[in-house]
């Protein structure tokens, strides 16, 4: 956690408008990789971070600020991500061909390993793909992701392990593993 | 070590965590294809993960954010404001109305005020300092006996300026008035000559079934 997190908490509070523009910039870039990431859509994904920012400082003078401040936020985000998606889900899908991708084609072995991990972390169910972008893509230790998912950190780790288990088994099964890595040794 | 174990170890790797029995794993991955594949794949999932694409938002996205939590902000406080005011406009009305209609002695000031006593007669001395208590019924005997003092101070002020406009202007009146009930009696009798046809009708037609009735043998139904 940034040690002046609370600091700039309390001159956001007092409304000073650089504070708020400070704070949005600090946490911005995770709120929006994980909406990004869960949502899968680049305008979703931004109005969902703002509806995610709207809410952090409708409710900032409710942060205990004896807690980190990082997983308060991304638990706000999480939620956010959740209501949108089961949104989504009620109403019909509008095919949006405009919207790019997290990944352009090319040719690259790397990139074609990142886009099927992509895809296979897509298809993880909501709880296991938090858990894994939060891990994987953000760095973020079991204990904040535990805060942010409201969960204990042994149900975080089983998340992770089965979500990692779930997605090397689609790697294996789309030939993404050297066979030479494989062969008897 | 078993494949469990090695699984177990590959999560540990994922985690960043350092192998303890690095010498172990090893041996079993040497004797384990399925385990050296998973091996493998962890390994994949680690290179693709570093060239996963990081998603970047448009750059007006923070000053877009910023600009939506001020306005809001805004919209906040104004409301708040207004809720305040209001509040505040309501709890001093409520005060002074309280304030007003808890007074121990409102409702018998008023009524002194309007009602002198009887016994005295009304001067401005008195109105300025009513007695403090009458029963009800002295305040209405008061109110009506005020009521017929203006009523008699009018109609002597109506007296006064009688003479000049009223005698030139009224019409004589005829006399005497005929009887307001003398139309009704008038149409009550026109009801009943109307009516008597039919009234004969039915009186024949209620004879005439009378007749057909048998008399009715009282002494043979004893009998039986």
């Amino acid at each position: 956690m940034p040690a002046d997190d609370a600091a700039l908490v309390r001159r956001c509070l007092r409304g000073d408008a650089e504070s708020i523009e400070t704070l949005v910039a600090r946490y911005q870039p995770e709120v929006f990789g994980l909406c990004f990431r869960l949502l899968r859509h680049r305008q979703d994904a931004e109005d969902v971070t703002q509806e995610v920012f709207l809410r952090v400082f409708r409710s900032l003078r409710r942060w205990d600020a004896s807690r980190p401040l990082r997983p308060w936020v991304m638990g706000i985000a999480v939620n956010r991500c959740r209501t949108w998606m089961s949104q989504k889900a009620r109403r019909p899908e509008l095919a949006d061909y405009l919207q790019d991708s997290a990944a352009a084609p090319t040719p690259d072995d790397a990139v074609e390993l990142a886009a099927e991990i992509d895809s296979a972390v897509s298809q993880l169910r909501p709880d296991y793909r938090m858990a894994f972008i939060l891990f994987h893509e953000q760095g973020q230790p079991y204990e904040e992701i535990a805060l942010a998912l409201e969960r204990p950190v042994g149900t975080i780790k089983t998340w992770l392990h089965r979500a990692r288990m779930e997605v090397l088994e689609r790697l294996r099964q789309r030939g993404m593993v050297p066979s030479e890595d494989v062969l008897e040794r | 070590m078993t494949c469990h174990d090695c699984q177990i170890l590959l999560q540990q790797s994922l985690d960043h965590e350092t192998i303890a029995d690095s010498a172990g794993l090893e041996q079993h991955l040497a004797g384990c294809a399925d385990c050296r594949a998973w091996q493998a794949a962890a390994r994949q999932l680690e290179k693709g993960i570093r060239h996963l694409p990081r998603p970047e938002p448009t750059p007006e996205l923070t000053r877009r954010i910023v600009r939506a939590v001020l306005a809001e902000r805004r919209m906040r406080r104004r409301r708040h404001v207004l809720t305040v005011s209001a509040l505040a406009a309501s709890l001093l009305i409520a005060v002074f109305l309280a304030a007003y209609l808890l007074r121990p002695d409102t409702r018998q000031e008023t009524l002194a005020v309007q009602t002198p006593p009887a016994s005295q007669p009304r001067t401005p001395e008195n109105m300025e300092t009513p007695e403090p208590s009458l029963s009800l019924r002295d305040s209405v005997a008061e109110v009506a006996q005020l009521t017929l003092r203006k009523a008699d101070e009018t109609v002597g002020q109506a007296r006064s300026l009688w003479p000049n406009a009223a005698p030139k202007e009224l019409r004589p009146v005829p006399s005497p008035l005929t009887p307001p009930v003398d139309p009704l009696r008038e149409a009550g009798s026109s009801v009943t000559a109307g009516l008597e046809p039919v009234a004969d009708s039915a009186r024949r037609a209620f004879n005439l079934f009378l007749r057909e009735i048998p008399p009715v043998r009282t002494e043979e139904k004893r009998k039986s």
